[in-house]
């Protein structure tokens, strides 16, 4: 009994070291600063523009999701837009600390970074991060 | 590949399967049964070898959890992953259980333990953190051969 007992320990014990070492991997994966500036070049975007950059991954149906919102954003502000695969540009991503998908940012036409969501941006955040002045209607 | 050709499963599901993946090896161990190891092991193997369709946690769960706690549906996530981590379980419980049925103690049967104990911990942060290790591993794998793809 007393076996089965200290069986009982180890299994919980096991799982909450389990428990505590996945927080601080998560932690560290995300740890880095966010950019504040952005090359638009990377994104394979030319001029003085604001555009928004998606970080998207093939297995990531939120950034599917998201696109959109993101694509129609674009066209009301008249900004770019460019999506990158962080699994495709592995380089890309590490160079702007981008350490979950979606990542979006919105970056002005001279490369500073004006607003980044680790995750969906809201509608409205995205509006006023585009133009404080104009109002975002997605159909 | 696009995310359109992708397979998909219900968020849940997964989560619901590592419930059983982190109960019934950890009974084994309490009870000192490999046995119980040795039926997840080859229930996981199944699902994984011959699909969702003879997964026997996912059944359990789609037939009886499902109505008896009236669960909805939850977001939609990319299969392979999930399977990736699936099939890294299965290895690991089957490995435990020869060495546990070969070997009734010692030191083969200490890594056997050891091994079903890596999974229940692995499994019981997918069930109740929602964080799967083993998805993690398929899509650093996955980034590790695009890069190496591009050189």
């Amino acid at each position: 009994m007393s076996g089965a007992l200290i069986r009982i320990v180890v299994v919980v014990g096991v799982i909450a070291i389990a428990f505590a070492s996945t927080k601080l991997l998560k932690a560290w994966s995300e740890r880095g600063p966010l950019p504040t500036r952005f090359d638009l070049a990377d994104a394979g975007l030319e001029g003085n523009r604001t555009a928004i950059v998606e970080f998207s991954g093939p297995y990531c149906y939120e950034c599917k999701e998201i696109l959109p919102l993101l694509k129609a954003a674009a066209k009301v502000h008249s900004s770019g837009f460019a999506l990158i695969d962080t699994h495709q540009r592995p380089d890309i991503a590490s160079k702007y600390n981008v350490r979950s998908t979606p990542t979006v940012l919105v970056v002005s036409g001279d490369g500073r970074v004006k607003r980044v969501w680790q995750g969906s941006p809201e509608e409205a955040e995205l509006d006023r991060a585009l133009s404080p002045r104009r109002k975002l209607k997605v159909a | 590949m696009t995310p359109t050709d992708i397979k998909t499963v219900d968020a849940n599901l997964p989560r619901a399967k590592a419930a059983f993946h982190t109960l019934i090896p950890a009974l084994g161990f309490i009870l000192q049964a490999w046995p119980l190891i040795a039926f997840t092991g080859v229930a996981m193997a199944l699902s994984v070898l011959a699909g969702p369709r003879y997964s026997l946690f996912g059944r359990l769960y789609r037939q009886f959890l499902v109505p008896a706690l009236d669960i909805e549906p939850g977001p939609t996530e990319a299969l392979a992953p999930h399977r990736f981590s699936e099939a890294l379980g299965a290895v690991f419980l089957l490995a435990s259980a020869v060495l546990l049925a070969g070997f009734g103690s010692g030191v083969a049967a200490g890594v056997g333990w050891t091994l079903s104990l890596i999974v229940v911990a692995l499994a019981a942060i997918n069930w109740l953190a929602g964080y799967c290790v083993g998805c993690k591993m398929y899509g650093l794998i996955a980034r590790l051969r695009s890069s190496e793809a591009r050189v």
